[in-house]
Protein backbone atom coordinates (compact mmCIF):
# COMPACT_ATOMS: atom_id res chain seq x y z
CA UNK A 1 0.00 0.00 0.00
CA UNK A 2 1.21 3.32 -0.72
CA UNK A 3 1.27 6.75 1.87
CA UNK A 4 -1.87 7.17 1.13
CA UNK A 5 -3.78 4.02 1.71
CA UNK A 6 -1.42 3.67 4.89
CA UNK A 7 -2.60 6.69 6.57
CA UNK A 8 -6.31 5.98 5.42
CA UNK A 9 -6.12 2.66 7.29
CA UNK A 10 -4.33 4.32 10.19
CA UNK A 11 -7.39 6.50 10.65
CA UNK A 12 -9.59 3.75 10.34
CA UNK A 13 -8.22 1.50 12.74
CA UNK A 14 -7.93 4.64 15.52
CA UNK A 15 -11.88 4.59 15.06
CA UNK A 16 -12.94 1.25 15.14
CA UNK A 17 -10.31 -0.73 17.19
CA UNK A 18 -12.10 -0.22 20.44
CA UNK A 19 -15.56 -0.96 18.97
CA UNK A 20 -14.15 -4.54 17.28
CA UNK A 21 -12.68 -5.49 20.21
CA UNK A 22 -15.48 -5.02 22.34
CA UNK A 23 -17.54 -6.97 19.94
CA UNK A 24 -15.04 -9.62 19.67
CA UNK A 25 -15.14 -9.83 23.76
CA UNK A 26 -19.06 -10.58 23.87
CA UNK A 27 -18.33 -13.10 21.31
CA UNK A 28 -15.40 -15.09 22.78
CA UNK A 29 -15.70 -13.83 26.20
CA UNK A 30 -12.10 -13.36 26.66
CA UNK A 31 -10.08 -10.04 26.25
CA UNK A 32 -6.95 -12.13 25.33
CA UNK A 33 -8.70 -13.98 22.69
CA UNK A 34 -10.90 -10.78 21.86
CA UNK A 35 -7.65 -9.00 20.96
CA UNK A 36 -6.40 -12.31 18.69
CA UNK A 37 -9.45 -12.27 16.96
CA UNK A 38 -9.79 -8.49 16.50
CA UNK A 39 -6.06 -8.15 14.82
CA UNK A 40 -6.85 -11.08 12.80
CA UNK A 41 -9.84 -9.11 11.19
CA UNK A 42 -7.86 -5.94 10.50
CA UNK A 43 -4.69 -7.65 9.46
CA UNK A 44 -7.36 -9.03 6.69
CA UNK A 45 -9.11 -5.77 6.12
CA UNK A 46 -5.02 -4.51 5.88
CA UNK A 47 -4.19 -6.99 3.24
CA UNK A 48 -7.48 -6.17 1.41
CA UNK A 49 -7.67 -2.35 1.66
CA UNK A 50 -6.53 -1.31 -2.02
CA UNK A 51 -9.35 -3.89 -3.23
CA UNK A 52 -12.11 -2.76 -0.76
CA UNK A 53 -14.10 0.34 -3.06
CA UNK A 54 -16.54 0.90 -1.23
CA UNK A 55 -15.10 2.20 2.21
CA UNK A 56 -18.74 2.03 3.07
CA UNK A 57 -18.82 -1.01 3.31
CA UNK A 58 -15.03 -1.80 5.48
CA UNK A 59 -16.78 -2.04 9.19
CA UNK A 60 -19.14 -4.68 7.23
CA UNK A 61 -15.77 -6.82 6.45
CA UNK A 62 -13.96 -6.34 9.62
CA UNK A 63 -17.74 -7.71 11.28
CA UNK A 64 -17.74 -10.32 8.88
CA UNK A 65 -14.38 -11.30 9.50
CA UNK A 66 -14.10 -11.07 13.06
CA UNK A 67 -17.73 -13.66 13.45
CA UNK A 68 -16.35 -16.26 10.94
CA UNK A 69 -12.74 -16.24 12.99
CA UNK A 70 -14.61 -16.41 16.20
CA UNK A 71 -17.09 -19.01 14.65
CA UNK A 72 -14.12 -21.47 12.88
CA UNK A 73 -12.11 -21.54 16.15
CA UNK A 74 -15.24 -22.41 17.98
CA UNK A 75 -14.97 -25.60 15.73
CA UNK A 76 -11.40 -26.29 16.25
CA UNK A 77 -11.22 -29.54 18.52
CA UNK A 78 -8.46 -28.22 20.98
CA UNK A 79 -11.10 -24.96 21.26
CA UNK A 80 -14.35 -26.35 21.22
CA UNK A 81 -16.54 -24.57 23.85
CA UNK A 82 -17.70 -27.21 26.66
CA UNK A 83 -20.87 -26.50 28.38
CA UNK A 84 -21.66 -26.19 31.91
CA UNK A 85 -24.36 -26.50 34.45
CA UNK A 86 -22.78 -23.59 36.75
CA UNK A 87 -22.87 -20.34 36.29
CA UNK A 88 -19.93 -18.96 37.82
CA UNK A 89 -20.19 -16.64 41.14
CA UNK A 90 -21.25 -13.47 41.30
CA UNK A 91 -18.79 -11.23 43.04
CA UNK A 92 -20.30 -10.59 46.24
CA UNK A 93 -20.56 -7.10 47.66
CA UNK A 94 -23.15 -4.44 48.29
CA UNK A 95 -24.08 -1.56 46.38
CA UNK A 96 -24.85 -0.28 42.83
CA UNK A 97 -21.49 -1.23 41.80
CA UNK A 98 -21.56 -4.44 42.65
CA UNK A 99 -24.85 -5.06 40.89
CA UNK A 100 -23.56 -3.40 37.94
CA UNK A 101 -20.24 -5.76 37.87
CA UNK A 102 -22.34 -8.91 38.95
CA UNK A 103 -24.67 -7.88 35.94
CA UNK A 104 -21.87 -7.60 33.68
CA UNK A 105 -20.01 -11.43 34.55
CA UNK A 106 -23.50 -12.72 34.29
CA UNK A 107 -24.13 -11.55 30.79
CA UNK A 108 -20.78 -12.50 29.25
CA UNK A 109 -20.93 -15.98 31.61
CA UNK A 110 -24.42 -16.31 30.50
CA UNK A 111 -23.60 -15.58 26.44
CA UNK A 112 -20.49 -18.16 26.64
CA UNK A 113 -22.93 -20.83 26.83
CA UNK A 114 -25.35 -19.35 24.17
CA UNK A 115 -23.84 -22.02 21.35
CA UNK A 116 -21.26 -19.52 18.92
CA UNK A 117 -23.65 -18.54 15.81
CA UNK A 118 -26.76 -17.70 18.17
CA UNK A 119 -24.03 -16.10 20.22
CA UNK A 120 -22.78 -13.80 17.48
CA UNK A 121 -26.47 -13.09 16.00
CA UNK A 122 -27.28 -11.67 19.37
CA UNK A 123 -23.83 -9.79 19.36
CA UNK A 124 -24.77 -8.09 16.27
CA UNK A 125 -28.49 -7.68 17.13
CA UNK A 126 -28.11 -5.84 20.65
CA UNK A 127 -24.45 -5.10 20.89
CA UNK A 128 -23.73 -3.53 17.18
CA UNK A 129 -27.60 -2.60 16.84
CA UNK A 130 -27.74 -3.88 13.26
CA UNK A 131 -31.27 -5.17 12.15
CA UNK A 132 -31.92 -8.20 10.71
CA UNK A 133 -30.72 -7.83 6.89
CA UNK A 134 -27.25 -6.40 8.11
CA UNK A 135 -26.96 -9.03 10.24
CA UNK A 136 -27.79 -11.81 7.75
CA UNK A 137 -25.18 -10.40 5.17
CA UNK A 138 -22.35 -10.20 8.06
CA UNK A 139 -23.07 -13.76 9.38
CA UNK A 140 -23.68 -15.14 5.30
CA UNK A 141 -26.83 -16.57 6.28
CA UNK A 142 -31.01 -15.92 5.22
CA UNK A 143 -32.91 -13.25 7.21
CA UNK A 144 -35.00 -16.16 8.50
CA UNK A 145 -32.12 -17.81 9.48
CA UNK A 146 -30.92 -14.62 11.84
CA UNK A 147 -34.53 -14.29 13.07
CA UNK A 148 -34.93 -17.98 14.35
CA UNK A 149 -31.15 -17.86 15.39
CA UNK A 150 -32.31 -14.97 17.70
CA UNK A 151 -35.10 -16.32 19.10
CA UNK A 152 -33.29 -19.33 20.27
CA UNK A 153 -29.91 -17.32 21.49
CA UNK A 154 -32.35 -15.56 23.59
CA UNK A 155 -33.91 -18.48 24.77
CA UNK A 156 -31.17 -19.61 25.76
CA UNK A 157 -29.16 -16.65 27.23
CA UNK A 158 -32.35 -16.68 29.39
CA UNK A 159 -31.98 -20.74 30.00
CA UNK A 160 -28.50 -20.07 30.78
CA UNK A 161 -28.84 -16.82 33.42
CA UNK A 162 -31.76 -18.04 35.00
CA UNK A 163 -33.20 -15.28 36.84
CA UNK A 164 -30.09 -13.26 37.11
CA UNK A 165 -31.15 -10.29 34.91
CA UNK A 166 -34.13 -9.37 35.04
CA UNK A 167 -34.23 -7.78 31.81
CA UNK A 168 -34.22 -10.87 29.87
CA UNK A 169 -37.67 -12.21 31.68
CA UNK A 170 -39.71 -13.11 28.69
CA UNK A 171 -42.81 -10.14 28.84
CA UNK A 172 -45.87 -12.31 29.66
CA UNK B 1 -38.73 -7.88 26.75
CA UNK B 2 -37.17 -4.65 25.88
CA UNK B 3 -34.61 -4.27 23.10
CA UNK B 4 -33.35 -1.54 23.86
CA UNK B 5 -32.64 -2.54 27.62
CA UNK B 6 -31.28 -5.76 26.47
CA UNK B 7 -29.09 -3.39 24.09
CA UNK B 8 -27.57 -1.43 27.06
CA UNK B 9 -26.95 -4.21 29.03
CA UNK B 10 -24.51 -5.68 26.10
CA UNK B 11 -22.59 -2.10 26.00
CA UNK B 12 -22.45 -2.42 29.68
CA UNK B 13 -20.99 -5.76 29.39
CA UNK B 14 -18.09 -4.94 26.72
CA UNK B 15 -17.65 -1.64 28.66
CA UNK B 16 -14.04 -1.42 30.88
CA UNK B 17 -12.05 -2.76 28.31
CA UNK B 18 -8.06 -3.62 28.81
CA UNK B 19 -5.66 -1.29 26.50
CA UNK B 20 -5.17 -3.08 23.67
CA UNK B 21 -2.55 -5.86 23.32
CA UNK B 22 -2.09 -4.70 19.43
CA UNK B 23 -1.26 -1.53 17.32
CA UNK B 24 -1.33 -0.62 14.02
CA UNK B 25 2.41 -1.13 13.00
CA UNK B 26 1.24 -5.17 14.86
CA UNK B 27 -1.34 -5.18 12.11
CA UNK B 28 0.71 -3.84 9.29
CA UNK B 29 4.07 -5.96 10.03
CA UNK B 30 1.29 -8.91 10.40
CA UNK B 31 -0.43 -8.79 7.20
CA UNK B 32 3.08 -8.31 5.66
CA UNK B 33 4.10 -11.47 6.95
CA UNK B 34 1.13 -13.27 6.17
CA UNK B 35 1.69 -11.74 2.34
CA UNK B 36 5.19 -13.19 2.29
CA UNK B 37 3.77 -16.12 3.40
CA UNK B 38 1.34 -16.50 0.61
CA UNK B 39 3.72 -15.65 -1.91
CA UNK B 40 5.81 -18.20 -0.77
CA UNK B 41 2.95 -20.98 -0.75
CA UNK B 42 2.13 -20.15 -4.40
CA UNK B 43 5.99 -20.35 -5.50
CA UNK B 44 6.44 -23.77 -3.74
CA UNK B 45 3.26 -24.79 -5.44
CA UNK B 46 4.27 -23.13 -9.15
CA UNK B 47 7.81 -25.24 -8.28
CA UNK B 48 5.91 -27.96 -7.78
CA UNK B 49 3.67 -27.93 -10.41
CA UNK B 50 6.39 -27.25 -12.69
CA UNK B 51 8.05 -30.35 -11.44
CA UNK B 52 5.44 -32.47 -12.17
CA UNK B 53 4.83 -31.42 -15.14
CA UNK B 54 8.57 -31.81 -16.08
CA UNK B 55 8.68 -35.36 -14.38
CA UNK B 56 5.64 -36.39 -16.54
CA UNK B 57 7.57 -35.06 -19.67
CA UNK B 58 10.64 -36.88 -19.26
CA UNK B 59 8.70 -40.06 -17.87
CA UNK B 60 6.30 -40.05 -21.32
CA UNK B 61 9.86 -39.76 -22.98
CA UNK B 62 11.80 -42.15 -21.25
CA UNK B 63 9.16 -45.19 -21.78
CA UNK B 64 9.67 -45.93 -25.25
CA UNK B 65 13.37 -45.23 -25.39
CA UNK B 66 13.62 -48.23 -22.75
CA UNK B 67 11.25 -50.28 -24.02
CA UNK B 68 13.10 -50.23 -27.44
CA UNK B 69 16.36 -51.06 -25.26
CA UNK B 70 14.53 -53.86 -23.69
CA UNK B 71 13.84 -55.37 -26.99
CA UNK B 72 16.92 -54.89 -28.71
CA UNK B 73 18.66 -56.45 -25.35
CA UNK B 74 17.58 -60.00 -27.05
CA UNK B 75 14.57 -60.72 -27.23
CA UNK B 76 14.49 -64.59 -28.95
CA UNK B 77 11.20 -64.42 -30.21
CA UNK B 78 12.15 -60.85 -32.43
CA UNK B 79 15.77 -60.45 -32.77
CA UNK B 80 15.06 -58.45 -36.20
CA UNK B 81 13.50 -55.54 -35.40
CA UNK B 82 15.00 -53.78 -32.75
CA UNK B 83 18.73 -53.58 -34.83
CA UNK B 84 17.15 -52.14 -37.25
CA UNK B 85 15.05 -49.39 -35.27
CA UNK B 86 18.01 -48.67 -33.46
CA UNK B 87 19.92 -47.34 -36.53
CA UNK B 88 17.11 -45.57 -37.16
CA UNK B 89 16.12 -47.37 -40.50
CA UNK B 90 12.23 -46.73 -39.89
CA UNK B 91 10.55 -49.98 -39.72
CA UNK B 92 7.04 -50.47 -40.80
CA UNK B 93 4.49 -53.58 -39.85
CA UNK B 94 4.85 -55.87 -41.87
CA UNK B 95 1.45 -55.88 -43.45
CA UNK B 96 2.24 -51.75 -44.93
CA UNK B 97 5.80 -53.35 -46.74
CA UNK B 98 4.38 -52.74 -50.53
CA UNK B 99 3.75 -56.04 -51.78
CA UNK B 100 3.72 -54.60 -55.37
CA UNK B 101 7.40 -53.83 -55.09
CA UNK B 102 8.54 -56.60 -52.96
CA UNK B 103 6.23 -59.88 -54.44
CA UNK B 104 4.64 -60.24 -51.47
CA UNK B 105 6.38 -61.00 -47.92
CA UNK B 106 9.06 -63.60 -48.38
CA UNK B 107 9.50 -66.10 -46.22
CA UNK B 108 13.52 -65.86 -46.60
CA UNK B 109 13.03 -62.35 -45.07
CA UNK B 110 12.56 -64.31 -41.81
CA UNK B 111 15.25 -64.16 -39.71
CA UNK B 112 16.80 -67.31 -38.49
CA UNK B 113 15.94 -68.72 -34.94
CA UNK B 114 18.26 -66.59 -32.84
CA UNK B 115 19.02 -68.74 -30.03
CA UNK B 116 21.15 -71.21 -32.43
CA UNK B 117 23.66 -68.40 -31.37
CA UNK B 118 23.61 -69.17 -27.86
CA UNK B 119 21.62 -66.04 -26.89
CA UNK B 120 24.25 -63.09 -27.26
CA UNK B 121 23.20 -59.94 -27.13
CA UNK B 122 21.99 -58.28 -30.68
CA UNK B 123 22.59 -55.07 -29.66
CA UNK B 124 26.42 -55.66 -29.62
CA UNK B 125 28.38 -54.11 -32.19
CA UNK B 126 30.99 -56.38 -31.88
CA UNK B 127 29.87 -59.57 -33.71
CA UNK B 128 33.14 -60.86 -34.34
CA UNK B 129 32.69 -63.12 -31.26
CA UNK B 130 30.19 -65.39 -33.75
CA UNK B 131 32.64 -67.07 -34.72
CA UNK B 132 31.76 -70.32 -32.84
CA UNK B 133 28.75 -71.14 -34.96
CA UNK B 134 28.98 -72.94 -37.63
CA UNK B 135 26.94 -70.74 -40.08
CA UNK B 136 28.80 -67.61 -38.75
CA UNK B 137 26.14 -64.90 -40.00
CA UNK B 138 23.10 -66.56 -38.74
CA UNK B 139 21.70 -63.17 -37.02
CA UNK B 140 21.33 -59.79 -38.62
CA UNK B 141 24.13 -57.45 -38.33
CA UNK B 142 22.86 -54.12 -37.88
CA UNK B 143 26.11 -52.33 -39.76
CA UNK B 144 25.75 -53.92 -42.27
CA UNK B 145 21.84 -54.14 -42.88
CA UNK B 146 22.11 -50.30 -43.04
CA UNK B 147 24.84 -49.90 -45.14
CA UNK B 148 23.12 -51.97 -47.66
CA UNK B 149 20.67 -50.21 -47.09
CA UNK B 150 22.13 -46.77 -48.01
CA UNK B 151 23.12 -48.28 -51.35
CA UNK B 152 20.18 -50.16 -52.48
CA UNK B 153 16.53 -48.95 -53.10
CA UNK B 154 15.33 -51.07 -50.18
CA UNK B 155 11.28 -49.60 -49.24
CA UNK B 156 10.46 -47.60 -46.26
CA UNK B 157 10.32 -50.24 -43.13
CA UNK B 158 11.47 -53.55 -44.51
CA UNK B 159 13.21 -56.06 -42.31
CA UNK B 160 16.40 -57.03 -43.29
CA UNK B 161 16.78 -61.11 -43.04
CA UNK B 162 20.38 -62.97 -42.26
CA UNK B 163 22.68 -63.40 -44.73
CA UNK B 164 20.90 -66.17 -47.72
CA UNK B 165 23.98 -67.98 -47.44
CA UNK B 166 26.42 -70.18 -45.49
CA UNK B 167 29.16 -67.89 -43.78
CA UNK B 168 32.33 -69.61 -42.24
CA UNK B 169 32.75 -68.83 -38.74
CA UNK B 170 33.66 -65.29 -37.59
CA UNK B 171 31.22 -63.62 -40.20
CA UNK B 172 28.62 -61.03 -40.16
CA UNK B 173 25.82 -61.09 -42.82
CA UNK B 174 22.61 -59.30 -43.44
CA UNK B 175 20.28 -59.16 -46.57
CA UNK B 176 17.17 -57.83 -48.09
CA UNK B 177 14.44 -59.33 -50.54
CA UNK B 178 14.74 -56.83 -53.16
CA UNK B 179 12.99 -56.08 -56.24
CA UNK B 180 15.02 -54.59 -59.23
CA UNK B 181 12.67 -53.76 -62.07
CA UNK B 182 10.53 -57.03 -62.81
CA UNK B 183 13.11 -59.40 -60.96
CA UNK B 184 12.92 -60.47 -57.12
CA UNK B 185 15.65 -61.45 -55.40
CA UNK B 186 17.49 -61.32 -52.23
CA UNK B 187 20.42 -59.31 -51.70
CA UNK B 188 23.28 -60.12 -48.79
CA UNK B 189 26.25 -58.76 -47.65
CA UNK B 190 28.76 -61.08 -45.70
CA UNK B 191 31.75 -59.70 -43.84
CA UNK B 192 34.45 -62.38 -43.32
CA UNK B 193 37.72 -62.49 -41.28
CA UNK B 194 40.64 -62.35 -42.72
CA UNK B 195 41.82 -65.73 -44.21
CA UNK B 196 38.50 -67.36 -44.00
CA UNK B 197 36.56 -69.02 -47.36
CA UNK B 198 34.26 -67.31 -49.24
CA UNK B 199 30.72 -67.70 -47.80
CA UNK B 200 29.03 -70.95 -50.16
CA UNK B 201 26.19 -70.17 -51.88
CA UNK B 202 22.85 -72.20 -53.86
CA UNK B 203 23.65 -72.11 -57.78
CA UNK B 204 22.45 -69.25 -59.75
CA UNK B 205 23.41 -66.69 -56.73
CA UNK B 206 26.07 -64.34 -58.09
CA UNK B 207 28.79 -62.71 -56.08
CA UNK B 208 31.34 -59.79 -56.08
CA UNK B 209 33.99 -59.84 -53.34
CA UNK B 210 35.75 -56.38 -52.25
CA UNK B 211 38.89 -56.33 -49.95
CA UNK B 212 37.94 -54.63 -46.22
CA UNK B 213 40.07 -52.99 -43.82
CA UNK B 214 42.18 -55.31 -41.74
CA UNK B 215 42.26 -57.71 -44.28
CA UNK B 216 38.95 -58.74 -44.17
CA UNK B 217 36.40 -59.40 -47.60
CA UNK B 218 33.38 -58.10 -48.03
CA UNK B 219 30.93 -60.51 -50.26
CA UNK B 220 28.29 -58.97 -52.23
CA UNK B 221 25.88 -61.66 -53.26
CA UNK B 222 22.45 -61.25 -55.28
CA UNK B 223 20.08 -64.36 -55.97
CA UNK B 224 17.31 -64.27 -57.40
CA UNK B 225 13.63 -65.73 -56.44
CA UNK B 226 12.95 -69.10 -57.56
CA UNK B 227 11.73 -70.11 -61.10
CA UNK B 228 13.58 -66.96 -62.17
CA UNK B 229 16.71 -67.28 -64.29
CA UNK B 230 17.44 -63.15 -63.77
CA UNK B 231 19.81 -61.81 -60.99
CA UNK B 232 18.83 -59.09 -59.62
CA UNK B 233 20.71 -56.04 -59.28
CA UNK B 234 23.84 -58.55 -61.04
CA UNK B 235 25.30 -55.47 -62.94
CA UNK B 236 25.98 -53.30 -59.89
CA UNK B 237 27.37 -55.98 -57.91
CA UNK B 238 31.24 -55.26 -58.56
CA UNK B 239 30.27 -50.91 -57.96
CA UNK B 240 28.52 -52.06 -55.16
CA UNK B 241 30.99 -54.72 -53.46
CA UNK B 242 33.62 -51.79 -53.80
CA UNK B 243 31.59 -48.94 -52.35
CA UNK B 244 30.31 -51.17 -49.45
CA UNK B 245 34.04 -52.52 -49.04
CA UNK B 246 35.08 -48.66 -48.19
CA UNK B 247 33.03 -48.89 -44.87
CA UNK B 248 34.22 -51.67 -43.52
Amino acid sequence: MDQRDEQEFAEYFAARREAVRRTAFLLCGDWHRADDFAQTAFVALHRRWRKVRDKGALDAYVRRSLVRAVIDESRRPWRRERFVDQVPEAPSGDGEVADSVATREALVAGLKRVPPRQRAVLVLRFLEGLDVAAAAEALGCSEGTVKSQTSRGLEALRAALGDTIDDLRPAS
Amino acid sequence: MDEQKLAELFRDAARDAPPASFDVAGVRSASALATARRRTQVALGSALAVVLVLGGVVATSVSPRSEGNTTAAGSAEDASSPNVSTFGVPELAPNEASPDRNGGLPPKSIPEDPPTQGGELSGSADRSTVGGAPTGCAEVDRELAVALADELPVARGLTPAPAAVSCPPGSRGASYLLRDGGVTGTVSVVLTPPGELPPSFDEGTRSETASASGGRELHVLSRPEAGSPVVPFADELPALAGRLATRF
